[in-house]
Protein backbone atom coordinates (compact mmCIF):
# COMPACT_ATOMS: atom_id res chain seq x y z
CA UNK A 1 0.00 0.00 0.00
CA UNK A 2 2.80 2.29 0.68
CA UNK A 3 3.80 2.80 -2.75
CA UNK A 4 0.90 4.47 -3.35
CA UNK A 5 0.70 7.99 -2.88
CA UNK A 6 -1.51 10.46 -0.89
CA UNK A 7 -3.39 13.36 -2.56
CA UNK A 8 -3.74 16.71 -0.17
CA UNK A 9 -5.79 19.27 -1.88
CA UNK A 10 -6.12 22.39 0.26
CA UNK A 11 -5.35 26.08 0.10
CA UNK A 12 -1.44 27.40 0.42
CA UNK A 13 -2.32 28.08 3.86
CA UNK A 14 -3.98 25.42 5.97
CA UNK A 15 -1.97 24.39 9.42
CA UNK A 16 -3.75 20.87 9.06
CA UNK A 17 -2.78 20.22 5.60
CA UNK A 18 0.72 20.66 6.54
CA UNK A 19 1.05 18.98 9.48
CA UNK A 20 -0.41 16.04 7.49
CA UNK A 21 2.21 16.49 5.07
CA UNK A 22 4.98 17.17 7.83
CA UNK A 23 4.40 13.45 8.79
CA UNK A 24 4.16 12.15 5.78
CA UNK A 25 7.59 13.44 4.63
CA UNK A 26 8.80 12.23 8.35
CA UNK A 27 7.48 8.85 7.22
CA UNK A 28 9.54 8.81 3.55
CA UNK A 29 5.88 8.61 2.17
CA UNK A 30 5.46 10.12 -1.68
CA UNK A 31 2.63 12.52 -1.84
CA UNK A 32 0.93 15.17 -3.98
CA UNK A 33 0.10 18.42 -2.51
CA UNK A 34 -2.35 20.09 -5.21
CA UNK A 35 -2.25 23.45 -3.08
CA UNK A 36 -1.78 25.79 -5.59
CA UNK A 37 -3.35 26.80 -8.88
CA UNK A 38 -0.45 26.78 -12.08
CA UNK A 39 1.81 24.09 -9.85
CA UNK A 40 0.08 21.24 -11.31
CA UNK A 41 -1.96 19.60 -14.09
CA UNK A 42 -4.57 17.23 -13.68
CA UNK A 43 -6.51 15.38 -16.76
CA UNK A 44 -9.68 12.92 -17.14
CA UNK A 45 -10.37 11.37 -19.91
CA UNK A 46 -13.26 9.35 -20.52
CA UNK A 47 -11.68 5.71 -21.09
CA UNK A 48 -10.56 3.92 -17.48
CA UNK A 49 -6.95 3.66 -18.44
CA UNK A 50 -6.76 7.84 -18.55
CA UNK A 51 -9.79 8.36 -16.07
CA UNK A 52 -7.56 10.51 -13.74
CA UNK A 53 -4.52 12.06 -14.19
CA UNK A 54 -2.46 14.52 -11.68
CA UNK A 55 1.32 15.72 -12.58
CA UNK A 56 3.50 18.42 -10.96
CA UNK A 57 7.27 18.55 -11.19
CA UNK A 58 7.78 15.22 -9.01
CA UNK A 59 5.83 13.55 -11.79
CA UNK A 60 2.60 11.75 -12.95
CA UNK A 61 0.05 9.97 -10.36
CA UNK A 62 -2.82 7.91 -12.33
CA UNK A 63 -5.90 6.69 -10.42
CA UNK A 64 -4.23 3.24 -9.67
CA UNK A 65 -1.68 5.29 -7.64
CA UNK A 66 -3.84 7.17 -5.14
CA UNK A 67 -4.06 5.75 -1.52
CA UNK A 68 -5.88 8.34 -0.35
CA UNK A 69 -7.39 12.06 -0.63
CA UNK A 70 -7.57 14.55 2.08
CA UNK A 71 -10.01 17.29 1.03
CA UNK A 72 -9.51 20.35 3.34
CA UNK A 73 -10.89 22.89 0.72
CA UNK A 74 -9.95 24.67 -3.22
CA UNK A 75 -6.39 25.47 -4.14
CA UNK A 76 -5.58 28.90 -3.71
CA UNK A 77 -5.67 30.47 -7.20
CA UNK A 78 -2.60 32.44 -8.11
CA UNK A 79 -3.63 35.95 -7.56
CA UNK A 80 -6.84 37.95 -6.22
CA UNK A 81 -8.61 38.65 -9.42
CA UNK A 82 -12.38 39.09 -10.81
CA UNK A 83 -11.38 35.46 -11.99
CA UNK A 84 -11.06 33.92 -8.81
CA UNK A 85 -14.09 32.69 -8.73
CA UNK A 86 -14.38 31.33 -12.25
CA UNK A 87 -10.75 29.97 -11.97
CA UNK A 88 -11.54 28.33 -8.44
CA UNK A 89 -14.93 26.27 -9.91
CA UNK A 90 -13.31 25.37 -12.90
CA UNK A 91 -10.16 23.78 -10.81
CA UNK A 92 -12.54 22.25 -8.06
CA UNK A 93 -14.59 21.00 -11.36
CA UNK A 94 -11.91 19.31 -13.29
CA UNK A 95 -10.69 17.65 -9.91
CA UNK A 96 -14.13 16.38 -8.81
CA UNK A 97 -13.34 12.96 -9.70
CA UNK A 98 -10.83 12.39 -6.80
CA UNK A 99 -12.92 13.68 -4.32
CA UNK A 100 -16.51 12.19 -4.87
CA UNK A 101 -15.94 9.77 -3.05
CA UNK A 102 -17.04 6.85 -5.39
CA UNK A 103 -13.21 5.68 -6.04
CA UNK A 104 -10.75 6.70 -3.55
CA UNK A 105 -10.93 6.98 0.59
CA UNK A 106 -11.56 10.75 0.77
CA UNK A 107 -11.18 12.51 4.26
CA UNK A 108 -13.52 14.54 3.67
CA UNK A 109 -15.85 14.50 0.28
CA UNK A 110 -17.19 17.58 -0.06
CA UNK A 111 -20.12 15.35 -2.13
CA UNK A 112 -21.52 14.21 1.21
CA UNK A 113 -22.42 17.81 1.91
CA UNK A 114 -23.49 19.13 -1.34
CA UNK A 115 -20.19 21.70 -0.71
CA UNK A 116 -19.22 21.38 -4.30
CA UNK A 117 -22.55 23.16 -5.63
CA UNK A 118 -22.76 25.91 -2.92
CA UNK A 119 -21.80 26.82 0.10
CA UNK A 120 -23.63 25.19 3.21
CA UNK A 121 -26.43 27.08 4.70
CA UNK A 122 -27.25 26.59 8.26
CA UNK A 123 -30.42 24.74 7.36
CA UNK A 124 -28.57 22.87 5.10
CA UNK A 125 -26.22 21.51 8.14
CA UNK A 126 -29.27 21.00 10.24
CA UNK A 127 -30.89 18.76 7.38
CA UNK A 128 -27.74 17.02 7.08
CA UNK A 129 -27.31 16.14 10.53
CA UNK A 130 -31.09 14.85 11.07
CA UNK A 131 -30.40 12.68 8.61
CA UNK A 132 -26.96 11.67 9.79
CA UNK A 133 -28.05 11.20 13.32
CA UNK A 134 -31.31 10.43 13.82
CA UNK A 135 -30.59 9.51 17.43
CA UNK A 136 -34.15 10.43 19.69
CA UNK A 137 -31.94 11.69 22.26
CA UNK A 138 -30.04 14.52 20.11
CA UNK A 139 -32.07 18.14 19.77
CA UNK A 140 -31.46 20.00 17.12
CA UNK A 141 -32.45 23.94 17.57
CA UNK A 142 -35.22 24.53 14.66
CA UNK A 143 -35.74 27.95 15.80
CA UNK A 144 -34.14 30.81 13.35
CA UNK A 145 -35.13 34.43 14.20
CA UNK A 146 -32.57 36.15 11.98
CA UNK A 147 -31.15 35.39 9.28
CA UNK A 148 -27.95 36.90 7.92
CA UNK A 149 -26.85 34.77 5.06
CA UNK A 150 -22.62 34.27 4.84
CA UNK A 151 -20.74 36.03 2.35
CA UNK A 152 -18.61 33.51 -0.20
CA UNK A 153 -15.91 32.26 2.16
CA UNK A 154 -18.03 31.90 5.08
CA UNK A 155 -19.41 28.94 5.74
CA UNK A 156 -22.26 30.80 8.97
CA UNK A 157 -23.39 28.82 11.67
CA UNK A 158 -26.31 29.96 13.40
CA UNK A 159 -27.29 29.41 16.74
CA UNK A 160 -30.44 29.19 18.05
CA UNK A 161 -32.56 32.68 18.49
CA UNK A 162 -30.89 35.04 16.68
CA UNK A 163 -27.20 34.15 17.60
CA UNK A 164 -24.47 33.90 14.64
CA UNK A 165 -21.02 32.69 14.45
CA UNK A 166 -18.80 32.13 11.63
CA UNK A 167 -15.41 29.84 12.06
CA UNK A 168 -13.89 32.51 11.28
CA UNK A 169 -15.65 34.44 14.27
CA UNK A 170 -14.36 30.82 16.68
CA UNK A 171 -11.27 31.83 14.97
CA UNK A 172 -11.17 35.00 15.94
CA UNK A 173 -12.45 33.60 19.67
CA UNK A 174 -9.74 31.33 19.74
CA UNK A 175 -6.85 33.79 19.19
CA UNK A 176 -8.47 36.03 21.98
CA UNK A 177 -10.85 38.81 20.40
CA UNK A 178 -13.89 36.63 21.55
CA UNK A 179 -17.01 35.35 20.03
CA UNK A 180 -18.21 38.80 18.67
CA UNK A 181 -21.42 37.38 16.89
CA UNK A 182 -22.99 35.54 19.74
CA UNK A 183 -25.73 37.59 21.12
CA UNK A 184 -28.42 35.70 22.68
CA UNK A 185 -27.59 35.97 26.68
CA UNK A 186 -28.91 32.40 27.64
CA UNK A 187 -26.52 30.79 25.80
CA UNK A 188 -23.49 30.24 28.09
CA UNK A 189 -20.79 28.66 26.17
CA UNK A 190 -20.21 26.89 22.90
CA UNK A 191 -18.18 23.79 23.54
CA UNK A 192 -16.62 21.90 20.73
CA UNK A 193 -15.85 18.52 19.77
CA UNK A 194 -12.90 17.58 17.37
CA UNK A 195 -13.21 14.29 15.82
CA UNK A 196 -11.20 11.91 14.23
CA UNK A 197 -12.69 8.60 13.18
CA UNK A 198 -15.23 7.90 15.86
CA UNK A 199 -12.62 9.25 18.54
CA UNK A 200 -12.88 12.49 20.36
CA UNK A 201 -8.92 13.66 19.62
CA UNK A 202 -9.63 16.99 21.85
CA UNK A 203 -11.89 19.37 22.81
CA UNK A 204 -13.14 22.91 24.20
CA UNK A 205 -14.92 25.66 25.46
CA UNK A 206 -15.78 29.10 24.11
CA UNK A 207 -17.17 30.97 27.49
CA UNK A 208 -18.86 34.07 25.67
CA UNK A 209 -16.69 37.07 26.09
CA UNK A 210 -13.93 35.06 26.49
CA UNK A 211 -11.14 32.70 24.58
CA UNK A 212 -11.92 29.62 23.81
CA UNK A 213 -10.01 27.13 25.82
CA UNK A 214 -9.20 23.19 25.58
CA UNK A 215 -11.34 21.64 28.16
CA UNK A 216 -13.28 18.06 28.67
CA UNK A 217 -16.49 18.11 27.78
CA UNK A 218 -18.88 19.00 30.24
CA UNK A 219 -20.86 15.05 31.38
CA UNK A 220 -24.39 15.99 29.12
CA UNK A 221 -22.02 17.49 25.95
CA UNK A 222 -20.33 14.29 26.12
CA UNK A 223 -23.39 12.57 26.22
CA UNK A 224 -24.56 14.29 23.05
CA UNK A 225 -20.95 13.59 21.25
CA UNK A 226 -21.42 10.39 22.63
CA UNK A 227 -24.38 8.96 20.64
CA UNK A 228 -23.09 10.63 17.35
CA UNK A 229 -19.65 9.99 17.57
CA UNK A 230 -19.48 6.71 15.73
CA UNK A 231 -21.38 7.76 12.96
CA UNK A 232 -18.90 10.79 12.47
CA UNK A 233 -16.45 9.63 9.29
CA UNK A 234 -13.10 10.87 9.59
CA UNK A 235 -12.72 14.19 10.32
CA UNK A 236 -15.17 17.05 11.99
CA UNK A 237 -15.81 19.03 14.66
CA UNK A 238 -18.91 19.34 16.44
CA UNK A 239 -20.41 22.51 17.65
CA UNK A 240 -22.41 22.38 21.33
CA UNK A 241 -24.22 25.25 22.40
CA UNK A 242 -24.94 25.10 26.08
CA UNK A 243 -27.86 27.31 26.94
CA UNK A 244 -29.67 27.05 29.95
CA UNK A 245 -29.03 24.03 31.17
CA UNK A 246 -29.68 22.42 28.17
CA UNK A 247 -27.21 21.33 25.61
CA UNK A 248 -27.83 21.66 21.31
CA UNK A 249 -25.84 20.29 18.68
CA UNK A 250 -25.86 23.49 16.80
CA UNK A 251 -23.20 22.87 13.87
CA UNK A 252 -21.01 20.75 12.22
CA UNK A 253 -17.75 21.69 10.52
CA UNK A 254 -16.18 18.90 7.81
CA UNK A 255 -12.82 20.53 7.50
CA UNK A 256 -11.98 22.30 11.10
CA UNK A 257 -9.27 24.56 11.18
CA UNK A 258 -9.73 26.61 14.61
CA UNK A 259 -10.79 23.71 16.91
CA UNK A 260 -7.65 22.15 16.28
CA UNK A 261 -4.47 24.47 18.19
CA UNK A 262 -1.63 23.43 19.36
CA UNK A 263 -0.66 19.40 20.22
CA UNK A 264 -3.36 18.77 18.98
CA UNK A 265 -2.88 19.06 15.74
CA UNK A 266 -0.52 16.58 15.13
CA UNK A 267 -2.68 14.40 17.45
CA UNK A 268 -5.35 14.37 14.85
CA UNK A 269 -3.13 14.92 11.45
CA UNK A 270 -1.48 11.81 12.76
CA UNK A 271 -4.41 9.36 13.53
CA UNK A 272 -5.90 10.85 10.19
CA UNK A 273 -3.37 9.50 8.52
CA UNK A 274 -3.19 6.02 10.32
CA UNK A 275 -6.88 5.89 9.99
CA UNK A 276 -6.74 6.39 6.32
CA UNK A 277 -4.20 4.41 5.50
CA UNK A 278 -5.94 1.45 7.27
CA UNK A 279 -9.03 2.14 5.18
CA UNK A 280 -6.84 1.50 1.70
CA UNK A 281 -6.93 -1.90 0.66
CA UNK B 1 -60.00 34.04 -6.61
CA UNK B 2 -58.41 30.30 -5.40
CA UNK B 3 -55.71 29.82 -2.77
CA UNK B 4 -52.71 31.05 -3.36
CA UNK B 5 -50.48 27.21 -3.54
CA UNK B 6 -47.61 28.32 -5.65
CA UNK B 7 -44.96 30.28 -4.85
CA UNK B 8 -42.04 31.70 -7.04
CA UNK B 9 -38.64 32.44 -6.23
CA UNK B 10 -36.50 34.35 -8.37
CA UNK B 11 -35.45 37.24 -10.55
CA UNK B 12 -37.62 39.21 -12.42
CA UNK B 13 -34.31 40.08 -14.48
CA UNK B 14 -34.60 36.61 -15.48
CA UNK B 15 -36.71 35.93 -18.81
CA UNK B 16 -37.11 32.24 -17.94
CA UNK B 17 -39.11 33.07 -14.33
CA UNK B 18 -40.66 35.86 -15.85
CA UNK B 19 -42.28 33.40 -18.46
CA UNK B 20 -43.16 31.22 -15.78
CA UNK B 21 -45.01 33.22 -13.27
CA UNK B 22 -47.12 34.49 -16.00
CA UNK B 23 -47.98 30.98 -17.23
CA UNK B 24 -49.07 30.40 -13.64
CA UNK B 25 -51.15 33.03 -14.03
CA UNK B 26 -52.64 31.67 -17.27
CA UNK B 27 -52.98 28.39 -16.73
CA UNK B 28 -53.63 27.99 -12.77
CA UNK B 29 -55.85 31.23 -12.74
CA UNK B 30 -53.93 31.75 -9.63
CA UNK B 31 -51.87 35.00 -8.51
CA UNK B 32 -48.81 32.75 -7.23
CA UNK B 33 -46.97 34.79 -4.45
CA UNK B 34 -43.88 35.88 -5.97
CA UNK B 35 -40.24 36.17 -4.37
CA UNK B 36 -38.53 38.15 -6.42
CA UNK B 37 -34.72 38.69 -4.83
CA UNK B 38 -34.10 41.28 -7.53
CA UNK B 39 -35.59 43.58 -4.89
CA UNK B 40 -33.37 42.98 -2.72
CA UNK B 41 -31.07 45.76 -1.72
CA UNK B 42 -28.18 45.82 1.02
CA UNK B 43 -30.25 48.01 3.23
CA UNK B 44 -33.80 45.83 2.68
CA UNK B 45 -32.03 42.14 2.72
CA UNK B 46 -33.86 38.68 2.45
CA UNK B 47 -35.19 37.51 5.68
CA UNK B 48 -37.34 34.81 6.85
CA UNK B 49 -38.43 33.73 10.29
CA UNK B 50 -39.21 29.73 10.64
CA UNK B 51 -39.95 26.75 13.53
CA UNK B 52 -40.48 23.54 12.94
CA UNK B 53 -43.89 23.79 14.20
CA UNK B 54 -45.14 26.76 13.51
CA UNK B 55 -47.72 26.70 10.45
CA UNK B 56 -46.44 29.03 8.24
CA UNK B 57 -42.55 30.82 7.35
CA UNK B 58 -42.57 34.87 7.62
CA UNK B 59 -40.73 36.18 4.74
CA UNK B 60 -39.38 40.00 4.06
CA UNK B 61 -38.02 40.37 0.32
CA UNK B 62 -36.65 43.74 0.24
CA UNK B 63 -39.59 45.90 1.33
CA UNK B 64 -42.38 43.30 0.74
CA UNK B 65 -43.51 41.15 3.36
CA UNK B 66 -45.03 37.28 2.58
CA UNK B 67 -46.80 35.06 5.08
CA UNK B 68 -45.80 31.32 3.73
CA UNK B 69 -48.04 28.38 4.38
CA UNK B 70 -46.68 24.52 4.11
CA UNK B 71 -49.46 23.88 1.75
CA UNK B 72 -47.82 25.81 -0.74
CA UNK B 73 -45.47 24.20 -3.61
CA UNK B 74 -42.19 26.25 -5.03
CA UNK B 75 -41.07 26.74 -8.16
CA UNK B 76 -37.35 28.17 -7.84
CA UNK B 77 -35.13 29.72 -9.97
CA UNK B 78 -31.97 31.04 -8.10
CA UNK B 79 -29.75 31.39 -10.68
CA UNK B 80 -26.40 33.37 -10.06
CA UNK B 81 -26.96 37.10 -10.51
CA UNK B 82 -24.07 38.32 -9.11
CA UNK B 83 -21.87 37.36 -12.08
CA UNK B 84 -21.63 40.24 -13.68
CA UNK B 85 -21.22 42.55 -10.48
CA UNK B 86 -17.98 43.16 -8.80
CA UNK B 87 -17.49 41.10 -5.39
CA UNK B 88 -16.56 44.26 -4.14
CA UNK B 89 -20.19 45.66 -5.05
CA UNK B 90 -22.44 45.95 -1.72
CA UNK B 91 -24.87 44.55 -4.57
CA UNK B 92 -23.15 41.65 -4.91
CA UNK B 93 -23.15 41.15 -1.23
CA UNK B 94 -26.97 42.01 -1.01
CA UNK B 95 -27.96 39.33 -3.76
CA UNK B 96 -25.33 36.58 -2.82
CA UNK B 97 -26.71 36.84 0.38
CA UNK B 98 -29.93 36.40 -0.41
CA UNK B 99 -29.60 33.86 -2.81
CA UNK B 100 -28.11 31.85 0.38
CA UNK B 101 -30.83 33.05 2.51
CA UNK B 102 -33.72 31.73 -0.19
CA UNK B 103 -31.62 28.70 -0.72
CA UNK B 104 -31.84 28.11 3.77
CA UNK B 105 -35.78 28.26 2.89
CA UNK B 106 -35.76 25.91 0.68
CA UNK B 107 -33.36 23.73 3.04
CA UNK B 108 -36.03 23.47 6.05
CA UNK B 109 -38.00 21.42 3.84
CA UNK B 110 -40.95 23.42 5.15
CA UNK B 111 -43.06 23.80 1.56
CA UNK B 112 -44.89 20.79 0.13
CA UNK B 113 -43.18 20.30 -3.13
CA UNK B 114 -40.08 22.31 -4.11
CA UNK B 115 -39.10 22.31 -8.57
CA UNK B 116 -36.58 21.72 -8.50
CA UNK B 117 -34.65 20.87 -5.35
CA UNK B 118 -32.21 22.05 -4.06
CA UNK B 119 -29.10 20.31 -4.60
CA UNK B 120 -31.03 18.01 -7.16
CA UNK B 121 -28.70 17.79 -10.49
CA UNK B 122 -25.85 19.25 -9.09
CA UNK B 123 -23.16 17.18 -10.87
CA UNK B 124 -24.52 19.45 -13.72
CA UNK B 125 -21.99 21.58 -12.61
CA UNK B 126 -19.09 19.11 -12.86
CA UNK B 127 -18.60 17.86 -16.31
CA UNK B 128 -15.99 14.96 -15.25
CA UNK B 129 -18.52 13.38 -12.77
CA UNK B 130 -21.78 14.57 -14.65
CA UNK B 131 -20.14 12.82 -18.22
CA UNK B 132 -19.89 9.63 -16.12
CA UNK B 133 -23.00 9.53 -14.83
CA UNK B 134 -24.68 9.45 -17.86
CA UNK B 135 -22.58 6.96 -19.57
CA UNK B 136 -23.29 4.76 -16.13
CA UNK B 137 -27.18 5.56 -16.74
CA UNK B 138 -26.61 4.43 -20.71
CA UNK B 139 -26.54 7.68 -22.71
CA UNK B 140 -23.70 7.72 -25.54
CA UNK B 141 -21.70 10.65 -24.55
CA UNK B 142 -19.05 12.12 -27.21
CA UNK B 143 -15.68 11.40 -26.17
CA UNK B 144 -14.04 14.24 -24.31
CA UNK B 145 -11.09 14.96 -22.16
CA UNK B 146 -10.97 17.55 -19.87
CA UNK B 147 -7.42 18.31 -19.08
CA UNK B 148 -5.31 21.29 -17.78
CA UNK B 149 -2.08 20.44 -20.25
CA UNK B 150 -1.42 21.31 -23.29
CA UNK B 151 -0.14 18.56 -24.33
CA UNK B 152 -2.88 15.79 -23.12
CA UNK B 153 -5.20 18.50 -25.19
CA UNK B 154 -3.46 18.22 -28.68
CA UNK B 155 -3.26 14.27 -28.34
CA UNK B 156 -7.00 14.42 -27.76
CA UNK B 157 -7.46 17.34 -30.83
CA UNK B 158 -5.39 14.67 -32.88
CA UNK B 159 -7.44 11.96 -32.65
CA UNK B 160 -10.85 13.91 -34.13
CA UNK B 161 -11.64 15.84 -37.13
CA UNK B 162 -12.98 18.44 -34.95
CA UNK B 163 -13.77 19.41 -31.35
CA UNK B 164 -15.61 21.64 -29.19
CA UNK B 165 -14.28 23.73 -25.82
CA UNK B 166 -16.04 24.23 -23.20
CA UNK B 167 -15.95 25.21 -19.41
CA UNK B 168 -15.47 22.43 -16.73
CA UNK B 169 -18.08 23.97 -13.98
CA UNK B 170 -21.39 25.32 -13.97
CA UNK B 171 -20.25 28.79 -15.08
CA UNK B 172 -21.91 29.08 -19.02
CA UNK B 173 -19.81 29.44 -21.81
CA UNK B 174 -20.14 29.38 -25.24
CA UNK B 175 -19.57 25.67 -27.15
CA UNK B 176 -16.63 26.38 -29.36
CA UNK B 177 -15.06 24.57 -31.90
CA UNK B 178 -11.50 24.87 -32.30
CA UNK B 179 -9.84 25.81 -35.40
CA UNK B 180 -6.10 26.10 -36.05
CA UNK B 181 -6.13 29.74 -34.94
CA UNK B 182 -7.57 28.95 -31.43
CA UNK B 183 -4.77 26.23 -31.01
CA UNK B 184 -2.11 28.61 -30.51
CA UNK B 185 -4.06 29.82 -27.23
CA UNK B 186 -3.94 26.24 -25.71
CA UNK B 187 -1.20 27.15 -23.09
CA UNK B 188 -3.74 28.73 -21.53
CA UNK B 189 -5.14 25.42 -20.25
CA UNK B 190 -2.74 25.78 -17.24
CA UNK B 191 -4.48 28.54 -16.22
CA UNK B 192 -8.00 26.97 -16.21
CA UNK B 193 -8.92 23.40 -17.02
CA UNK B 194 -11.56 22.84 -20.36
CA UNK B 195 -13.29 20.39 -21.87
CA UNK B 196 -12.80 19.27 -25.19
CA UNK B 197 -15.06 17.13 -26.48
CA UNK B 198 -15.67 15.42 -29.83
CA UNK B 199 -17.84 17.25 -32.16
CA UNK B 200 -20.71 15.68 -32.83
CA UNK B 201 -22.34 16.84 -36.31
CA UNK B 202 -26.13 16.89 -36.89
CA UNK B 203 -29.15 18.10 -35.25
CA UNK B 204 -29.63 19.57 -31.88
CA UNK B 205 -32.86 18.53 -29.90
CA UNK B 206 -33.56 19.52 -26.31
CA UNK B 207 -35.39 17.21 -24.28
CA UNK B 208 -37.60 18.50 -21.80
CA UNK B 209 -38.98 16.10 -19.13
CA UNK B 210 -41.63 17.26 -16.71
CA UNK B 211 -42.65 14.29 -13.82
CA UNK B 212 -42.21 11.27 -16.48
CA UNK B 213 -43.46 13.35 -19.58
CA UNK B 214 -41.03 13.78 -22.18
CA UNK B 215 -41.50 17.29 -24.65
CA UNK B 216 -38.90 17.58 -27.75
CA UNK B 217 -37.59 20.36 -29.58
CA UNK B 218 -35.26 19.88 -32.78
CA UNK B 219 -33.01 22.65 -33.63
CA UNK B 220 -31.47 22.78 -37.05
CA UNK B 221 -28.21 25.39 -37.28
CA UNK B 222 -25.06 25.99 -38.83
CA UNK B 223 -23.60 27.67 -35.72
CA UNK B 224 -21.14 25.87 -33.07
CA UNK B 225 -23.43 26.88 -30.19
CA UNK B 226 -27.46 27.34 -31.39
CA UNK B 227 -28.20 29.64 -27.94
CA UNK B 228 -25.43 32.11 -29.69
CA UNK B 229 -26.87 31.98 -33.31
CA UNK B 230 -25.12 35.44 -34.20
CA UNK B 231 -27.98 36.20 -36.86
CA UNK B 232 -27.75 32.73 -38.12
CA UNK B 233 -31.10 30.39 -38.96
CA UNK B 234 -32.62 28.49 -36.67
CA UNK B 235 -35.07 25.91 -37.17
CA UNK B 236 -37.25 24.57 -35.09
CA UNK B 237 -39.36 21.58 -35.08
CA UNK B 238 -41.28 19.34 -32.85
CA UNK B 239 -39.88 15.72 -32.67
CA UNK B 240 -40.76 12.37 -31.08
CA UNK B 241 -37.33 10.58 -29.45
CA UNK B 242 -36.97 6.94 -29.92
CA UNK B 243 -38.29 4.66 -27.21
CA UNK B 244 -34.63 4.19 -25.20
CA UNK B 245 -33.85 7.69 -25.29
CA UNK B 246 -36.99 9.28 -23.78
CA UNK B 247 -37.20 6.35 -21.21
CA UNK B 248 -33.34 6.77 -20.44
CA UNK B 249 -34.17 10.79 -19.96
CA UNK B 250 -36.99 10.16 -17.68
CA UNK B 251 -34.36 7.86 -15.54
CA UNK B 252 -31.52 10.79 -15.40
CA UNK B 253 -34.37 13.01 -14.72
CA UNK B 254 -35.28 10.70 -11.68
CA UNK B 255 -31.76 9.78 -10.69
CA UNK B 256 -30.77 13.56 -10.05
CA UNK B 257 -33.92 13.63 -8.11
CA UNK B 258 -35.48 16.20 -10.87
CA UNK B 259 -38.89 17.64 -11.48
CA UNK B 260 -38.16 19.64 -14.54
CA UNK B 261 -35.06 18.69 -16.80
CA UNK B 262 -33.53 19.89 -20.07
CA UNK B 263 -31.78 17.35 -21.58
CA UNK B 264 -29.37 18.11 -24.54
CA UNK B 265 -28.21 16.05 -27.31
CA UNK B 266 -26.63 15.89 -30.74
CA UNK B 267 -28.29 13.43 -33.33
CA UNK B 268 -25.41 12.45 -35.13
CA UNK B 269 -26.07 13.03 -38.98
CA UNK B 270 -24.51 9.94 -40.21
CA UNK B 271 -25.44 7.23 -37.89
CA UNK B 272 -28.65 8.86 -36.79
CA UNK B 273 -27.58 7.92 -32.51
CA UNK B 274 -28.31 10.03 -29.79
CA UNK B 275 -25.67 11.75 -28.26
CA UNK B 276 -26.63 13.32 -24.72
CA UNK B 277 -24.30 16.53 -24.09
CA UNK B 278 -26.01 17.32 -20.17
CA UNK B 279 -28.94 17.03 -18.14
CA UNK B 280 -29.54 20.44 -17.12
CA UNK B 281 -31.23 21.05 -13.34
CA UNK B 282 -32.35 24.94 -14.50
CA UNK B 283 -33.56 24.69 -18.09
CA UNK B 284 -34.20 28.12 -19.60
CA UNK B 285 -37.48 26.27 -21.30
CA UNK B 286 -39.41 29.34 -22.28
CA UNK B 287 -38.44 28.88 -25.53
CA UNK B 288 -38.71 26.02 -26.21
CA UNK B 289 -42.56 26.32 -24.40
CA UNK B 290 -43.53 28.27 -26.53
CA UNK B 291 -42.86 26.59 -29.65
CA UNK B 292 -44.89 23.48 -28.24
CA UNK B 293 -47.63 25.09 -27.38
CA UNK B 294 -47.17 25.77 -23.86
CA UNK B 295 -47.14 21.73 -22.74
CA UNK B 296 -44.22 22.45 -20.34
CA UNK B 297 -45.42 24.91 -18.45
CA UNK B 298 -48.76 23.03 -18.43
CA UNK B 299 -47.21 19.89 -16.84
CA UNK B 300 -45.01 21.75 -14.03
CA UNK B 301 -48.22 23.55 -13.14
CA UNK B 302 -50.36 20.80 -13.10
CA UNK B 303 -46.79 19.13 -10.87
CA UNK B 304 -46.76 21.98 -8.36
CA UNK B 305 -50.93 22.21 -8.13
CA UNK B 306 -50.42 18.39 -6.91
Amino acid sequence: MNDRAPVIIAPHEDAFADKVCEILQARRRTHYELRSIGEFDVTVGSSPEDAIRVSNRYGDLRSNTVAWVLFRGYPSTPRQSEDEEYLRDEWFAALAPLVSGGEFVVANSPFQLGMAVRPLTNWGIRSWLRTQFSSNSMRISSTLSNMRAPGPTERAFLYPDMCLASPAGISRALGGEGLLALHKPSIVALWFAVIVAGKVITSGMAPLDSVAVPHPLSEPALRLVSNVVHDIDLISVLWIAECNYSWTLVGYDPFPAAALFGDFLTVAAERLVNVLDERVV
Amino acid sequence: MRHRRICCIGYSTDDTFLYTVKRFERIAAVTPTILDLAKVTSSAPFWFHYEDHRPVVFVRVGSYRFELDRSMAVYQRLIPATSKLNTGDPRYRALKSAEYAASALLDTKFFRAVVNPQLAGWSNGLRPVHYRELAAIGFRVPDYVVTSDPDDAREFLARYEQVHVKSVSHHRTIARSLNSERLVSLQKVRFSPCVFQQTIRGTDVRVHVVEGKCFAVAIESDVDDYRYPAGADLKFSVVQPPRTVRELCVLATKRAGLVLSGIDFKVCALTNDWYCLEVNPMPGYSGYDMRLGGVISEALTETLEG
